[in-house]
């Protein structure tokens, strides 16, 4: 999962957790606002992406707030992909506007 | 998250909740309260029915069929259907056939593969009955590994599937050869007739 670049679901849930924990549903509206609703992920994929992160070590369940719900943040290994995924699409933009420009 | 906002539960929470019994039971018992307390928050915050099944339907499909392939359990079903691949593809390309040259008898490859006995017996019997047996071998091993003697139970269904929708399929490839001629001749005589001449009916089309 951090070497090949990351799926748009796994890099959105890892944007809406970075520098906040969040609940299941909150994560889905986040996603959905960063995105603007180009990437909407329901319960089933979100949970199994989240399994597949934490089992990557990126992401862990936090100390539960609401009893009701499970929230989950970033591991410190989970900020480290998301810089370094962030760089790489910033980088790959950058050339893509450059031959935009030259064609 | 023992709790969950039911105060007035709708037809459509009732249904997702029947649905979420189709993914593997480990699933469920890690997420499935978080998953209806997201649907109730994505039922109060939707604009319609419509949105919100247009959402969850995706979401479904998707995730029940990578919850399931990514199974141990899953593997004999994936191995089978490796094994039922060059049946469905000879049914595909003699159905492809029939439509480009607009035959509406058995098809340049059904016809080919029918005249080689070898290829015959290993497209439509061997591979697709070793894959069946996969399947199954795998299911009762799997109940013995449980120690669960009762194949119905729903936690055993669910876990397996991929498995058994898989082993009902190998079954009807392998019912291909006994019926395929006589079914269509059963359903023919039928809206012919209907019950009227069953008995001799049944015998007609046992030898089609």
């Amino acid at each position: 999962m951090t070497k090949s670049p990351l799926t748009p679901a796994v890099f959105h849930i890892l944007l809406a957790l970075y520098g906040q924990e969040r609940h299941g549903y909150d994560i889905m509206r986040q996603v959905e606002d960063d995105s603007q609703g180009s990437v909407k992920v329901g319960p089933g994929t979100l949970y199994g992406s989240i399994d597949r992160m934490i089992k990557a070590g990126l992401v862990v369940a936090s100390n539960t707030q609401d009893p009701r719900r499970i929230y989950y943040k970033l591991t410190a290994q989970g900020k480290t992909v998301f810089k370094a995924e962030t760089e790489r699409i910033s980088q790959a933009s950058a050339i893509a506007k450059r031959q935009l420009k030259a064609a | 998250m023992e709790h969950i906002e039911t105060k007035p539960q709708s037809s459509s929470f009732g249904l997702y909740k029947l649905l979420l019994a189709l993914y593997p039971s480990a699933y469920v018992e890690e997420h499935g309260a978080e998953m209806l307390q997201n649907f109730l928050d994505l039922e109060r915050d939707s604009s319609s029915r419509f949105t919100l099944w247009a959402l969850i339907s995706k979401d479904l499909l998707t995730s029940l069929i990578y919850q399931h392939m990514t199974m141990k359990s899953s593997r004999a079903a994936l191995f089978a259907f490796v094994l039922f691949l060059p049946f469905l593809i000879m049914v595909a390309l003699t159905i492809l056939h029939n439509a480009v040259t607009h035959n509406s008898g058995t098809g340049l490859i059904a016809n080919f593969v029918a005249t080689q006995t070898f290829l015959a017996y290993t497209f439509i019997f061997i591979l697709p009955a070793i894959g069946v047996l996969a399947v199954l071998a795998d299911m009762v091993m799997d109940l013995m590994r449980e120690r669960a003697w009762n194949p119905f139970r729903a936690r055993f269904f669910r876990d397996h599937l991929l498995s058994l929708g898989m082993f009902c399929f190998g079954v009807l490839i392998l019912l291909f050869i006994p019926l395929h001629d006589a079914v269509p001749c059963f359903v023919h005589g039928m809206l012919k007739e209907g019950f009227s001449n069953i008995g001799p009916l049944i015998q007609a089309c046992r030898n089609a």
